[in-house]
């Protein structure tokens, strides 16, 4: 590798770009700190309003209330999608045929417009004519108001999430098991180990790096979540799905309270960077090394 | 033996209905006729219709956005590579200070929550005149696009022998030109994925396009919202419209399916 | 501890590619074999075989006289070591602990017996230590002693010393040995090392194109070679191989090269029913040469002498043949004249196809 030298046209050409959209990054971080400190609305002027509306938010109930639906919908979507997704890896790994297939169907909802998927799967979970109640009673399970009562819809969501990631987690565990030699499973077979114990205890153990960078992405997508759930619910009913972003989002544009919205999202940010600091820890030295 | 096999499939079958059969019912419903969308059990033979379709065309200026979403993406991507990429290969080939922290705020961008972020861009781009302009979703679709460019470019690049460059160099080719004509031909195939991984995400953008455009430089997942106020209980259009949104995206996601899961895994999948 | 008999065995990768054809093998109880040969001869699938990795196209597989052909690996019970080092992201300890836990050894039994294996391969001071921090070699430790931990009915080494430093192969082949022997148990090693095969086992059995040429003891196969095949990959450099033709002369048979004979009226009977064309051989660690003059011998003109370990390898010119010969002592230079002798006793003749004679 070359040391730096001033001589090196081409290296500043390289950077020039990046320092220019570091300017992009810092800006909003500043603003959204500045008028943090404001009561602001759309079309009124900014008035200094110290730690107001800080102490607004902390005192919000509302607040509370959104950042534990937050924390109860990434906690359980990412347990089930790391249970689901891990379990059809497992059949993936232990089938012989079918497998292109399975790859291209898992693929497709990773690849949909969230926005749009949000659309469906409100369709789908119509309460008169939805499919999802449909097929429910089919196997006996009376039909539920799904979008229109709070749990019901809260549970929406976190299906919806599960059907639109496990794929990711199955997918990556997946190629990460298909890169082992076969000498290890074999190896485990003939020290006597179930195809279930050599999975759990020797092979998922190999791609923990691995595992960790998904877990770190799904955790830190779903406290993120905004999409599927805000074209599907709009953070309805009341505020049941009403998670941070959407949170965010409402105080701004539905409400236009810009100083309020910021506050909000200098929170949000800083939560954010703590959960991404201690998160990656593990995973990130994991990505560096990938 | 056998049985266990047996088990496995039927247990894989159900879980890949569940993933695909919302893909299918948007497909379904969007050459439903109308007649027979409202009925249960449900419809699964019928005579398909295009009628739909040529709504949700026809109407909705839904070509305006499709334009929109499609100069924007191509765009933005463009933009990002010629960005991007000069930048991905200096942090790759340079021993330049600071390399780690450089490269972990840019993955960094990733991971802020989109939809905050975008509020102070909303208030300048208020002040500027770029709010509900192409340019200014534009330059912040660059900022977004970044991450994946340099995070999987960098894995592509690393890929490519040093030895095999310092050769071309002593053989009295500039580092740029290696860049340009040794470097890159050899990792066409990743910035093609690449390329398409990112067009797919700019295309399917939500948060940001919803806060930063109007009418006027709306794009389409924006204006499918609109599609859900004003179609309502038009079932058969609204899945059209899902169709038209996302079918390309289908398309373009199955063609790189093994890139595709490198890139959402930032490159940890190889 | 069995015997293990490969009833004719054979195994068809795909829909050619015979990996190994109609083979029968008999492996005593208590004994250690070697399946030697080049890559691409059947040793690892026959291995593989054995353990149950691979069900065989044709053929059966018995342990102790039961037919175990269709058994899993698990249920027959056997231990293998490969060559690409197989290590589970574990401690040391719950490494060698692995194969007893799942067999639901109570946990006293199981410290008692990892302890124990692991003395046995020397890595006691390590136990507690990731396994996958450790040098190729002491991997490779933790993988025999995963092996040894338990009494399996027959330990499978795929080539258990190739990915491993110089060092601690002659350390491993040493244990190997000194636990056979002590256990008394049925080892089949897989190896292209003749060396390792020769001092290692109590038979070898040397492979070729998925086919048994020849199973028999280190010595028979160095000394009695059933074809030229074995006859030149057993032994560094092989026995070489001059095609000769069978003359009588004053009642004296000779086996004719052209450019010298070797007189073989001792066994002639039996050669004079497969013709005219022979293959004479002989190991160049038999070939006797000397720088004097002596009656009977041949003369030739040495092109080369190169030094291999403690011995002198000598090129020797005789016409259009080329004679190699490896010796000890010697003071025969390049560029002069040697004198060359095969003996008899020595000399091995076989047919024109390659089989032995005598």
């Amino acid at each position: 590798m070359k040391k730096i030298s001033f001589r090196s046209k081409t290296l500043f050409l390289a950077l020039i770009p990046m320092i220019y959209l570091y300017g992009l990054v810092i800006y909003p971080f500043a603003s959204v700190i500045y008028y943090s400190f404001f009561s602001y609305d759309i079309g009124g002027t900014p008035v200094f309003n110290g730690v107001g509306n800080y102490i607004q938010l902390f005192t919000d109930p509302q607040f509370y209330r959104t950042l534990g639906l937050t924390l109860s919908y990434s906690i359980l979507a990412v347990g089930a999608e790391f249970l689901f997704g891990i379990g059809l890896a497992y059949l993936l790994v232990h089938i012989s045929r079918g497998r292109s297939v399975a790859t291209s169907i898992l693929i497709l909802p990773l690849v949909m417009t969230p926005a749009v998927a949000g659309i469906i799967w409100r369709i789908m979970f119509d309460a008169g004519f939805g499919h999802v109640n449909f097929y429910l009673s089919l196997i006996g399970i009376p039909g539920q108001k799904w979008l229109i009562r709070p749990t019901e819809a809260f549970i929406s969501t976190v299906i919806v999430d599960v059907w639109q990631w496990t794929p990711f987690v199955t997918l990556v565990t997946f190629a990460g098991l298909t890169t082992l030699p076969v000498e290890l499973v074999e190896s485990a077979y003939i020290d006597g180990a179930s195809e279930f114990r050599t999975f759990k205890d020797i092979l998922l153990p190999r791609i923990r790096a691995l595992l960790y960078i998904i877990l770190f992405l799904r955790v830190i997508d779903t406290l993120k979540i905004f999409d599927t759930v805000y074209t599907m619910t709009g953070g309805g009913p009341g505020t049941a799905t009403t998670y941070m972003s959407i949170f965010n989002y409402l105080n701004l544009m539905t409400f236009y309270h810009i100083g309020y919205g910021c506050t909000i999202a200098a929170f949000f940010i800083v939560l954010m960077n703590v959960v991404v600091t201690v998160l990656s820890k593990k995973a990130g030295a994991a990505l560096f090394a990938a | 033996m056998k049985l266990k096999t047996l088990i496995f499939y039927i247990l894989l079958a159900i879980s890949l209905l569940f993933f695909i059969y919302p893909v299918y019912f948007a497909f379904n419903l969007a050459f439903m006729p109308r007649a027979a969308i409202f009925q249960l059990p449900p419809n699964y033979i019928f005579q398909p219709t295009l009628d739909n379709f040529v709504k949700v065309i026809n109407s909705w200026e839904f070509s305006k956005y499709l334009m929109n979403s499609t100069i924007v993406s191509i765009l933005s991507v463009t933009l990002s590579l010629i960005v991007g990429l000069p930048a991905t290969y200096a942090l790759v080939r340079y021993d330049i200070p600071k390399k780690g922290t450089i490269l972990s705020m840019i993955l960094g961008i990733r991971f802020l929550p989109i939809t905050s972020v975008a509020i102070p861009f909303y208030i300048m781009f208020v002040s500027l005149g770029l709010y509900d302009t192409m340019f200014g979703l534009l330059l912040t679709y660059i900022l977004l696009n970044l991450p994946f460019i340099v995070w999987l470019m960098r894995g592509y690049i690393m890929d490519v022998p040093t030895e095999l460059e310092e050769s071309y160099e002593v053989d009295g080719l500039s580092k740029t030109q290696v860049f340009l004509r040794i470097t890159l031909p050899l990792v066409y195939k990743g910035l093609l994925a690449t390329v398409l991984f990112c067009f797919i995400f700019t295309w399917n953008e939500f948060g940001i396009a919803l806060l930063l455009t109007g009418t006027n430089a709306r794009t389409l997942p924006v204006q499918s919202l609109q599609f859900v106020a004003s179609l309502g209980l038009d079932w058969g259009a609204l899945c059209a419209a899902a169709v038209l949104i996302a079918s390309p995206m289908i398309v373009f996601g199955l063609l790189i399916r093994r890139y595709l899961i490198r890139g959402l895994s930032l490159g940890a999948v190889r | 501890m069995v015997e293990i008999f490969l009833d004719n065995v054979t195994h068809i990768y795909g829909k050619e590619v015979k990996a190994l054809d109609s083979t029968t093998l008999r492996v005593e109880n208590g004994s250690l074999i070697a399946l030697l040969g080049p890559s691409g001869c059947g040793k690892t699938t026959t291995m593989r075989i054995i353990a149950g990795l691979l069900r065989p196209t044709s053929g059966r597989v018995y342990f102790d006289n039961v037919d175990v052909t269709e058994r899993s690996s698990q249920e027959r019970n056997v231990a293998m070591v490969f060559q690409f080092i197989v290590i589970y992201d574990k401690t040391v300890f719950e490494n060698i602990e692995f194969p007893l836990l799942v067999r639901k050894v109570p946990k006293e039994e199981r410290i008692k017996r990892v302890k124990h294996a692991a003395e046995l391969m020397g890595i006691s001071n390590v136990l507690n230590q990731q396994a996958r921090k450790l040098d190729p070699g002491t991997r490779q430790k933790v993988a025999l002693a995963r092996a040894f931990v338990r009494q399996p009915t027959v330990f499978l080494l795929d080539e258990p010393l190739t990915n491993v430093d110089p060092q601690t192969r002659l350390e491993l082949r040493k244990i190997i040995k000194e636990l056979q022997k002590d256990l008394h148990q049925t080892m089949i090693y897989v190896t292209h090392d003749q060396a390792e095969a020769l001092t290692l086992s109590e038979k070898i059995a040397v492979m070729k194109d998925g086919k048994m040429i020849q199973y028999d003891t280190p010595e028979a196969l160095y000394d009695k070679p059933k074809n030229t095949f074995v006859a030149w990959f057993i032994g560094n450099p092989g026995m070489q191989f001059f095609d000769v033709s069978l003359k009588q002369s004053d009642g004296a048979f000779l086996l004719d090269a052209g450019e010298f004979s070797v007189d073989v009226s001792n066994v002639s009977g039996q050669l004079v029913k497969y013709g005219n064309e022979l293959k004479l051989g002989i190991r160049p660690e038999n070939i006797q040469v000397s720088s004097q003059k002596k009656v009977g011998w041949f003369n030739t003109k040495c092109t080369m002498v190169e030094r291999v370990g403690n011995m002198h390898l000598l090129t020797l010119g005789k016409g259009r043949l080329e004679i190699k010969a490896k010796i000890k002592e010697t003071d025969v230079r390049e560029g002069d004249t040697a004198w060359v002798q095969f003996p008899s006793e020595k000399v091995r003749v076989y047919s024109k196809a390659g089989e032995l004679i005598i």
